[in-house]
């Protein structure tokens, strides 16, 4: 008899006194699926997209938006909770989106709370956006898709002209807090222009802390997509002997090793390039040139290419978009250590690039021999 | 208990039985008389086929008139007369008694303190028939009956062995219940044998009705809700036990056989295992295990994901969940409760009512939980989901009907309150329940944990006759089994 | 312990595994104020050895211990002796069984339950634990046999999910940092070796090779530790510095078919392993102090270890300076020195003494 006193008596305190009611439940949630961070005259002002279930009434779409304006982000999220009065729920946002304006103010200012969160997913996609994050919230999709949905999937799976750029929560994070005390971060800048509802990749978006935001050229995008193997489909137009050639690549290898000479880090890049021969712009005709010889011009085209691009970038920009940083790091860290100041020792670093392309498939044709 | 000597003077052994019985209408005392010697037959109304009883003593006591000292008599009838392929000298008025009661006729003579019980039984029984709740594909159609005498002869066909043992004994004050407790000797423990004989001796209970009011004397731990104790009704699975070692237990009254020591892995195994193709076999027994696993858990984890850990969902079954939640008066917890409590409502209403009646049940069920419910925004569609499922699932192994009924609710309630952590603490503190049962000194977890290698071949997989006859498995040689038991 | 309280050497093998892996996955940064870095999947490479030379001390007593375990064996040498040392260790039971609650308390209601009181889970947990406990050795240890493969092939699962995530730009010289950064690895390593207490407890009771399965332990133990240590930093890389909890953090990146988030089951292998591992150490407490005190009834003594491990779980991890050392590698590596090694040696060596005497007086009285 005792023994079930006892029991009750436990269970009683355990579920009464404990706060397990406290729990909200799903209706009561705010299930934010993307947030638009934007800064203006000293404020943060955040934006939510919330799912809204299909219920009559609450919303057709899909989604609802609701803003607050706080001088931290913390204190702008928490305004949304106490305006609509229930709790904001993280587990499920796909992406948060930057203004360039609230970049400025710093990354780590912008993405500390996401970090300490313990909702937030490490796998968050960021991106940044020269307009207002607020609009970029607004995109459509096809059928009825919530837009900060419609952006995430665009970013993690969509075609850009450059491949899956570094803008998860955890890889900014990391970056934030390297132990080389440099911060380099591509960011992919997506826009939505009037007439077009649906997001587009517009440049990608370099951050430094000297350096606090430029532009990726062309040039580099393809550097970058070589250096972080990164294929899908690219297509290589080659100028050559007054043809122009499209190469499509099918794979790409690399291989970085550095050695240091003298306080110098020489960089020695190893690319492995597979392509297939797309097409040919001749006048006379379909003609199928050497192909030893078209291997050779593709060889040093994009070894000439990727050495003058990485200087270029290591130079100017003391930015190290390409991850040479933590290759020196983890290949010379000794090294490393003893520089303190990566962003001049990649400014004095020699690149050398070696260049290896294989022909797959050149097509239907005649062969000229 | 003391014992009544039966009188030499038939009188006064007739008065007492009519005095004993004085209450109730059907004694039957024949009087009659063969030469100079004066006999009683006593029987009881219904319980012994007349014709029989008539053509085979009454008719040649009458017509072969006996003469010479009464015990000399007495011995002729014995030997020469009576035709009864089953016949037992008594020599008390309890045997008497218990003869009578268990549709045997009893003769008395006047001069001799002693009676002759003839197995002349015609009460009425049913025949075997095909089993109700152990349903196979393909396998015996015969199932135990009522009576025990009809049941042991099930099992004998089947274990022709000299080894093969069918003990008696009583159990019940007033029913005196017959008692049948079969094994292989040499394979069974004598410990095991031994051990369950004293429980069965020391229940206290004063009808024993049906094989369920002995279970719980010989359960591992009769407060736990997983048994240790097989039941069955089909001679040739209690065959399959006993081969292995185990002890069977037949009650007179009861179609019901208990087996013990049982295993939790045996709730998932049955007849058809052995008889259909291994693959197929070790298919099916997955599917069981599934099943089990999702009648206890998916209602407890379905809430407890919902409400506490939203995270685990992926993002599209996530949505639906909020939209059936937003909709909905109640909490997932609630909901729930409300609607597992209507499904044991609408089974058991649909046990007990006649079967004419029972479809209205279903159709009932069906309008009301499937169709009305769902419109009326009361409860989530994915909660009938879940609730279907379990309750399909849950009829995969019957045996283990009655434990995860009630383990589901209180999954339920824990995920309710406590999230995904409760669901699988509690998940641990079932799996330390069953573990820590100990049927007759073996582990019913083996050969799960205690891990037996060799046992596993016929546990979740069921490998091919070839392999499983290279060994005979027997229960007390599993991994923990107390070394008394070997 | 009466022959029905015998357990597999296979049991013995998977519970002292158990044990390590939750310590492993409970893993934090508030270590001892302990960064994670690449130097401490390369300390888990030197645990085999070290773990060897930390059994050496028990295998010295089990050789000379008569049967039992080190508090019967404390009682041979004098009832004082005895009570004192069942006293000691049934207090390091008690410490033992709700530091892994205190922790995982800690965890949920910094990460997934933050709304829930610092009460709740020590009261739930505990309960659990108690009535596990009350159920015997046998159970908890076939319990925690089928805990543990279930827990190894959820942490099998999260990693081979997380392999097309590691990027070994990430993996690094681990002795860049010097050789003190791997050893302060090592010595948080040692710090957590604290199950090798079961030893001592159970190994008279093992049906089966000891030694083969604490062998077994040393190999398999810290290849889990690498490839768990491993793999965070090849995931996470210097993010894991900001992670709370690294390894909960990697499970909630993998993703396996429709599942993108595995950070529950990551948790749930978590709280089962806690639940076997302290449902071990409360009975242990209790068989400890049982010979210290006597209560009227058994069950008596699982709700009242019971009750106080709620207490002190819950009481100290409520803010995160208590949470800091519950984490703590000195205060561990104290406890390792004193009970695993300085005094079984003291025991096991006084025993030997008084058994010389106890020869040498027989023999004189022989001669």
């Amino acid at each position: 008899m005792r023994r079930w006193i006892l029991w009750l008596v436990s269970l009683s305190l355990l579920f009464g006194l404990t706060g397990c009611s406290d729990t909200a439940p799903l209706k009561e949630k705010l299930i934010i699926e993307g947030i638009g961070v934007d800064y203006a005259e000293n404020r943060f002002e955040v934006t939510l997209q919330v799912y809204a279930p299909s219920t009559e009434g609450v919303s057709k779409k899909g989604y609802q938006t609701f803003s607050a304006v706080g001088e931290t982000l913390y204190q702008a999220l928490r305004l949304v909770d106490e305006n609509t009065g229930k709790y904001s729920y993280y587990s499920d946002t796909k992406v948060v989106v930057f203004s360039l304006d609230a970049l400025q103010k710093g990354l780590w200012n912008n993405v500390e709370y996401f970090v300490r969160s313990s909702e937030m997913g490490s796998n968050v996609a960021l991106a940044a956006t020269r307009g207002r994050a607020a609009d970029l919230l607004t995109v459509e999709g096809e059928g009825n898709n919530i837009p900060a949905r419609v952006l995430s999937n665009a970013l993690h799976y969509g075609k850009s002209d450059v491949g899956p750029i570094s803008g998860e929560l955890m890889t900014v994070s990391a970056m934030l807090v390297n132990d080389w005390g440099e911060v380099s971060l591509p960011m992919l800048a997506v826009e939505k222009k009037e007439g077009k509802g649906y997001p587009y990749f517009d440049g990608v978006l370099c951050f430094h802390q000297d350096t606090p935001q430029y532009q990726m050229t062309e040039q580099e995008k393809w550097v970058y997509n070589w250096m972080h193997e990164y294929y899908d489909d690219r297509a290589f137009v080659l100028p050559y002997d007054n043809h122009l050639y499209a190469l499509q690549i099918r794979d790409s290898k690399r291989k970085i090793k550095v050695y240091v000479d003298k306080d110098v880090p020489v960089f020695t890049v190893s690319l492995t390039l597979t392509c297939d021969i797309m097409e040919t712009n001749s006048a006379h005709g379909v003609v199928l040139t050497d192909l030893e010889d078209l291997k050779t011009k593709m060889e040093e085209t994009v070894s000439n290419l990727t050495r003058s691009t990485l200087q270029q970038v290591a130079v100017t920009q003391q930015c190290d978009v390409f991850d040479l940083g933590r290759t020196l790091r983890k290949q010379h860290h000794d090294f490393v250590r003893r520089a303190g100041d990566l962003s001049t020792a990649l400014k004095n670093s020699r690149f050398e690039c070696i260049t290896e392309v294989i022909i797959a498939r050149a097509g239907q044709g005649s062969v000229d021999e | 208990m003391e014992q009544t000597k039966l009188s030499s003077l038939l009188i006064q052994n007739v008065m007492q039985v009519r005095s004993a019985y004085a209450s109730s209408g059907d004694l039957n005392v024949r009087m009659l008389s063969s030469g100079e010697h004066r006999f009683a037959c006593i029987t009881l109304e219904n319980m012994v086929n007349k014709q029989i009883l008539n053509d085979m003593l009454l008719k040649r006591l009458v017509r072969q008139p006996l003469s010479g000292p009464p015990m000399n008599c007495f011995i002729q009838i014995e030997e020469e007369i009576s035709t009864a392929s089953e016949q037992k000298r008594i020599s008390t008025l309890e045997q008497l008694y218990e003869m009578m009661a268990s549709g045997f006729a009893v003769l008395l003579m006047d001069g001799v303190p002693l009676g002759l019980a003839l197995g002349f039984q015609g009460f009425p029984a049913r025949g075997v028939q095909p089993p109700e709740n152990e349903v196979m594909e393909r396998a015996s159609h015969e199932a135990f009956v009522d009576v025990l005498k009809l049941n042991t002869p099930l099992l004998r066909r089947r274990m022709k062995t000299k080894d093969f043992v069918i003990e008696t004994m009583q159990v019940g004050r007033s029913s005196q219940t017959q008692v049948a407790v079969c094994y292989l000797q040499g394979r069974a423990s004598e410990g095991t044998v031994a051990k369950i004989k004293q429980q069965l001796r020391s229940v206290k209970i004063d009808t024993v009705l049906e094989s369920g009011y002995l279970q719980p004397f010989l359960e591992a731990d009769s407060r736990s809700l997983f048994p240790s104790v097989g039941v069955s009704e089909r001679p040739d699975t209690v065959c399959a036990k006993i081969s292995e070692g185990r002890v069977a237990i037949l009650v007179d009254g009861s179609p019901f056989c208990l087996i013990t020591p049982f295993l939790f892995s045996e709730h998932f195994q049955s007849m058809d295992d052995y008889t259909m193709n291994p693959y197929y076999a070790t298919f099916i027994r997955l599917l069981k295990y599934l099943s089990f696993f999702l009648a206890m858990l998916l209602p407890g984890f379905y809430v407890a994901v919902g409400e506490h850990n939203p995270e685990v969902f992926p993002s599209a079954i996530f949505f639906k969940v909020v939209d059936a939640e937003v909709a909905t008066p109640f909490s997932l917890l609630w909901e729930a409760l409300i609607i597992h409590t209507i499904y044991e409502i609408m089974r058991e209403a649909g046990l007990r009512l006649p079967k004419s009646v029972g479809h209205a049940v279903s159709i009932v069920g069906a309008l009301v939980i499937g169709e009305a419910a769902v419109t009326a925004g009361l409860i989530g569609a994915p909660m009938i989901i879940v609730v279907a499922v379990t309750a399909l699932a849950s009829y995969v192994i019957p045996s283990l009907y009655y434990p995860t009924a009630i383990l589901r609710f209180l999954f339920i309630i824990v995920g309710g309150l406590s999230g995904l952590f409760g669901v699988v603490l509690l998940f641990a503190v079932v799996l330390t329940e069953i573990t820590s049962l100990n049927a007759f000194g073996v582990p019913i977890s083996a050969p799960i944990s205690p891990f037996d290698l060799r046992s596993m071949r016929d546990t979740v997989a069921r490998l091919g006759w070839k392999t499983l006859s290279r060994r005979i498995a027997k229960v007390q040689e599993l991994h923990g089994a107390e070394e008394e038991t070997r | 312990m009466t022959s029905n309280q015998r357990i597999g050497a296979g049991q013995f093998f998977l519970m002292i595994f158990l044990s390590r892996v939750v310590l492993t996955l409970t893993y934090s940064i508030n270590s001892g104020g302990h960064t994670i870095s690449n130097a401490d999947w390369f300390a888990a490479l030197f645990m085999p050895l070290i773990l060897l030379i930390m059994g050496v001390p028990a295998f010295v007593f089990l050789h000379h211990s008569p049967g039992g375990d080190l508090c019967d064996f404390a009682f041979t040498l004098g009832t004082g002796v005895g009570k004192a040392v069942s006293l000691l260790y049934g207090l390091l039971f008690l410490l033992l069984t709700f530091t892994p609650v205190a922790r995982f308390s800690f965890f949920v209601t910094s990460t997934t339950q933050t709304e829930k009181g610092e009460w709740f889970f020590p009261l739930l947990i505990m309960a659990a634990v108690s009535f596990g406990a009350a159920k015997g050795v046998q159970a908890i240890a076939r319990t925690g046999a089928v805990l543990a493969v279930i827990g190894i092939a959820a942490i099998a699962a999260i990693v081979l999910a997380l392999i097309p995530r590691m990027d070994m730009l990430n993996i690094y010289n681990p002795l860049a940092g010097g050789i003190r950064e791997v050893g302060s690895s090592v010595l948080l390593l040692i710090a957590n070796s604290l199950e090798l207490s079961m030893l001592y407890m159970l190994a008279p009771h093992i049906r089966g090779s000891v030694k083969k399965a604490y062998l077994g332990y040393c190999v398999t133990a810290p290849l889990m530790l690498f490839l768990v240590l491993f793999t965070v930093m090849a995931v996470l890389g210097p993010y894991a510095t900001l992670q709370l909890f690294p390894f909960y953090s990697v499970a909630g990146i993998a993703k396996i078919g429709e599942l993108t988030n595995l950070s529950a089951l990551e948790a749930s292998v978590w709280i089962v392993g806690v639940f076997a591992k302290c449902a071990l150490y409360l009975y242990f407490s209790y068989r400890c102090l049982s010979k210290v005190v006597s209560l009227p009834h058994r069950w008596m003594w699982f709700v009242l270890l019971g009750s106080l491990s709620a207490i002190a779980a819950a009481m100290s991890s409520d803010n995160v300076k208590k949470a800091q050392l519950n984490f703590s590698v000195v205060g561990s590596l104290w406890i390792n020195a004193i009970f695993l090694i300085v005094l079984p040696l003291i025991l096991t060596v006084a025993g030997a003494i008084k058994r010389r005497k106890q020869n040498a007086t027989m023999d004189s009285m022989v001669g």
